[in-house]
């Protein structure tokens, strides 16, 4: 552990009114719903060691199983009243008691199960989670360890893999794992080899590898959530030096669930003087598009899948 | 001797939860320690509850080995109400957070208290149904909190608080038995605003109502705070009942994108109802704005825009929290036409105390919110604060208003809770408290204050009840039908103060040709009657202050308000006790523009052992209506 003056480190947790904005949209606090899991109670932490009531010494065990949990959504920045940023913070804590990030194995898909769990407006028990035979064992138990976890509302009724299917059965939400099945699944629709009633289709991607891109000078890219684990992170690095030259700025993504309304985000995209935006995924092209309409903000997407091809 | 106790209990309790769930260490104390307000108070050790089955043996053990305890879930209310004063333990009920039913076609539904409201209010709208507390908070407050604290919101005036949407309960209490509670028993009534004091609510089975076909929302920005509140009592006084009439003033708007123009208030005002009536209202109330100056007037707001008016009210009330570590947000509620010479009075007192503040208002029912900021580590400037907010809770008191309309009072306001009630109705408070929670176990040292009262205002014609009263005699209920005299009718607040022995035919006919409309359709009988047979339920949501006899003295609750979450809900408990627990001798009601149905009801409440008991602090000679409880009271050995 760092010998660190904490008053200058964490001066602004010092500002913190904990008036409670962050909690109920914060994952790891409605998982667990305790005061030390969410925002309000990280930021805490950080205040209370540089007000010196709490030390690394004598406390750093218990902090440390607290300030793991946190699963980076940034949610609590987009809301704090107050202007702070309690991830931030928290990764000063975790700097502060080195701690690295490691990504479990079953992360992942908790990370997606969660951005599942707070789109309300699916019926929570009625889901049919498709995934690859590959990828089968992994996603069930991720989805038993939330269960174990206190996730008591079902996120799913059924998994299956896609591959083999000839029809689908009637579920009011489909869950995809990544874009392969998806694209399968509608692919089988539109030649008719399976009769579905589309009401609601959600799909989730993984990674994209792209070999060869060209870009304009007047692009913008964008990432999603899914992209934001260590291992993913290298994969960003990865794109990241194929556009080294032409990217020009990176949002994330990561709000974009919830009550889809997001100022800062509908305020940063008027404010890029980028005339074409890329998405990385689907599901954000999608979005985005919704949401360019909405404020009548006039500027194109390409999804980065036409920009691999070309 | 408390050391070997609390490590007992410690254990037993560890038996019940689990190890994981009985915490002890510093940092978990430490972070249970505080909510939204500036205070602070340290648990001994927090107890996370997973199940509601869990309370009621939880309270058991710590009954048994007689700990302080306090509820806690999102802590997000502004007076401590979740502090543990006296240490002890905190239970954390959040993980309470599953909807247990909802039924459309009977229009309730029954869910933990640890569901936020917010998360309901999203379960609800795809089946058309909104829950109507909607308090700032509600993202993030729990429904079991606002039930605790009476939590109004912007649309209370039209559906009412927190306390008008309950009608039936789960609670646990001090001893862990557990009491189910239907809307007959007067008992859940004083649970909806105890602020946690008298039992743990575990349970809740909340009224749903059928969201609007049509909402209408308008701004108008004013030069003056006078000409907007003169827009807001033509709104009222011409009979509209708007679902939302917020306010927000000269030093919020600055912090908004109304910067830099000449509108010093902006007035936002939303309907609700079928589309033609509303469309025809809307045109009215644009010409009440054109003839109360408003400079500038928006309709027809399309979605975006809608969204940012709202987002500037939300902004309004929380953007000063960025410059500075110390906010205080308070909630006073005065009657409406006085509102612009309160909302004055506290902006020349921040002015000349040097403090920052902004002050946001559910205009309708005349509750408004200085939010304000000081720098927590400048002693001089907390107690600038403290200054500064005893000359407004003073001039508050004066006017007749509340302390707090949907906060509820907790540890800050305590204080000043003695220039609000008379010293016999906290005598009452007090009694009623140490009849519930015997050890005073539950959130102890909340809402009493200290000190005595300084309030005395008995009227001198009441003093002939006071003694009865106080006296031996059975109470002679046919006295009080002889008062039958108008004490007040403001027609611009529309309310109407009467004494209870009114008769609902002689009311009606002075108050209908004028378009006023009492909140009952019953026709007969006098006030007195309707009130305590508890025939009409929808009644007591209407009547805003009470005052009664019972052996206690004479006891003064509400006033000319519409929001109040000061000390307990002594009017919904009243209303249907058939006179057993003391007799009412002024009411204050809400009047209506237009007739309302009334809901009948004909089930009488059930005697239990806490009422019983509630029986001997209200009265203890039994000579209110003495053959109900008759019974009971001689069986004495056998409870």
């Amino acid at each position: 552990m760092k010998k660190q003056n904490f008053d200058t480190v964490f001066c602004d947790a010092l500002k913190c009114n904990h008036c409670g904005l962050c909690l109920q949209n914060c994952p790891a606090y409605r998982l667990y719903k305790q005061e030390g899991y969410g925002p309000r109670g990280r930021v805490q932490i950080a205040a209370l060691l540089a007000k010196k009531k709490l030390t690394l010494r004598q406390d750093g065990g218990d902090i440390l199983k607290i300030i793991k949990t946190c699963k980076k959504c940034n949610n609590c920045t987009v809301l704090c009243p107050a202007g702070l940023n309690p991830q931030k913070i928290n990764e000063k804590l975790k700097n502060i008691l080195n701690i690295k990030d490691k990504r479990p194995k079953t992360l992942g898909f908790k990370n997606i199960l969660f951005r599942i769990y707070f789109r309300k407006f699916f019926d929570k028990t009625d889901n049919l989670f498709l995934t690859s035979s590959t990828n089968f064992k992994q996603v069930k138990q991720s989805l038993d360890l939330l269960n174990k976890n206190g996730f008591d509302r079902t996120l799913y009724k059924k998994i299956i893999t896609p591959y083999s299917l000839e029809k689908l059965p009637e579920f009011k939400t489909y869950i995809f794992d990544d874009i392969e099945n998806y694209r399968l699944i509608k692919n089988k629709i539109s030649e008719g080899k399976i009769k579905l009633d589309t009401k609601q289709i959600l799909f989730i991607t993984q990674v994209l590898k792209p070999k060869t891109v060209k870009l304009s000078d007047d692009s913008l890219i964008i990432l999603s959530n899914t992209y934001l684990t260590q291992e993913m992170k290298e994969e960003e690095g990865k794109l990241f030096e194929v556009f080294k030259n032409n990217t020009l700025n990176f949002v994330n993504n990561r709000y974009y669930y919830g009550p889809n309304y997001h100022p800062k985000t509908v305020g940063y995209l008027k404010s890029v003087p980028q005339k074409i935006l890329i998405t990385l995924s689907e599901r954000d092209n999608i979005f985005l598009k919704k949401l360019l309409k909405k404020y009548k903000i006039d500027k194109e997407i390409i999804p980065i899948e036409t920009i691999i091809t070309q | 001797m408390r050391e070997n106790k609390f490590k007992k209990a410690l254990e037993e309790l560890k038996k019940i939860l689990g190890d994981k769930n009985v915490l002890t260490s510093r940092l978990n104390l430490l972070l249970n320690s505080y909510d939204s307000s500036p205070l602070k108070a340290r648990p001994e050790a927090v107890l996370n509850i997973k199940t509601t089955t869990q309370v009621a043996k939880v309270m058991e053990i710590l009954h048994k080995y007689d700990f302080p305890t306090t509820v806690r879930m999102s802590a997000s209310n502004h007076d401590g109400a979740c502090l543990p004063l006296k240490g002890g333990f905190v239970l954390n009920l959040a993980a309470l957070d599953k909807v247990l039913e909802i039924n459309t076609k009977e229009t309730y539904a029954i869910v933990e208290s640890g569901v936020v409201n917010q998360d309901l209010q999203d379960i609800l709208a795809p089946l058309g149904f909104f829950f109507a507390p909607d308090p700032a908070s509600r993202a993030f407050s729990t429904v079991g909190g606002n039930f605790a604290l009476n939590a109004g919101g912007a649309r209370s005036l039209k559906y009412g608080a927190s306390a008008q949407n309950l009608i039936g309960a789960e609670i646990v209490l001090a001893n862990g038995k557990i009491l189910n509670l239907t809307k007959e028993n007067p008992l859940l009534h004083l649970l909806t605003h105890s602020e946690g004091t008298l039992g743990i609510i575990t349970k809740l089975k909340v009224k749903i109502l059928p969201l609007a076909p049509y909402k209408e929302t308008l701004t108008a920005g004013f030069l003056n705070l006078k000409d907007t509140m003169q827009a807001v009592q033509k709104i009222i006084s011409l009979g509209f009942l708007p679902s939302a009439l917020e306010v927000m003033d000269e030093n919020a708007l600055s912090l908004t994108e109304y910067k830099n123009t000449n509108i010093k208030t902006l007035l936002i005002a939303e309907f609700e109802g079928k589309k033609k009536q509303i469309s025809e209202d809307t045109k009215k109330i644009i010409n009440i704005f054109k003839n109360t100056g408003a400079e500038e007037i928006k309709t027809k707001l399309t979605k975006e825009e809608l969204e940012k008016v709202w987002l500037t009210r939300a902004k309004a009330a929380l953007a000063l929290a960025k410059e500075a570590n110390g906010l205080v947000s308070y909630d006073y509620a005065v009657e409406r036409p006085k509102l612009a010479t309160a909302v004055e009075f506290v902006q020349d007192t921040l002015k000349k105390h040097n403090l920052r503040g902004t002050i946001v208002f559910h205009a309708g029912d005349g509750n408004f919110h200085p939010n304000i900021i000081f720098d927590g580590n400048n002693a001089y400037e907390a107690n600038q604060i403290k200054i500064a907010l005893k000359e407004i809770d003073k001039f508050v008191s004066s006017m007749g208003g509340t302390l707090s309309a949907e906060h509820g009072i907790a540890v800050q306001k305590r204080a000043v809770m003695n220039i609000f009630f008379s010293q016999d109705t906290l005598n009452l408070f007090n009694k009623i408290k140490n009849t519930l929670d015997t050890k005073d176990m539950l959130n102890p040292q909340k809402i009493l204050p200290l000190c005595d009262s300084k309030k005395q205002d008995v009227p001198t014609w009441t003093s002939i009840f006071y003694e009865q009263a106080k006296g031996q005699k059975e109470f002679d209920f046919k006295q009080i039908k002889t008062l039958n005299k108008i004490i007040d009718f403001d027609k611009e607040n529309y309310t109407l103060t009467v004494q209870a022995g009114a008769l609902i035919e002689d009311l009606n006919k002075q108050l209908n040709p004028l378009k006023f409309y009492l909140p009952t359709a019953q026709k007969r009988g006098t006030l007195l009657d309707l009130f305590l047979s508890g025939k009409d339920t929808n009644f007591p949501d209407f009547v805003t202050g009470l005052t009664f006899v019972c052996g206690e003295g004479l006891i003064n609750i509400g006033g000319k308000f519409v929001k109040n979450a000061a000390g307990y809900d002594l009017i919904h408990f009243m209303a249907g006790t058939q006179g057993a627990f003391g007799a009412p001798l002024v009411f204050t009601l809400r009047l209506l523009p237009y007739q309302i149905k009334s809901k009948v009801n004909k089930n009488k409440f059930e005697i239990n052992e806490t009422l019983i008991n509630l029986k001997k602090v209200f009265d203890k000679n039994n000579i209110f209506k003495p053959k109900i409880f008759k019974d009971y009271l001689d069986e004495k050995t056998k409870l």
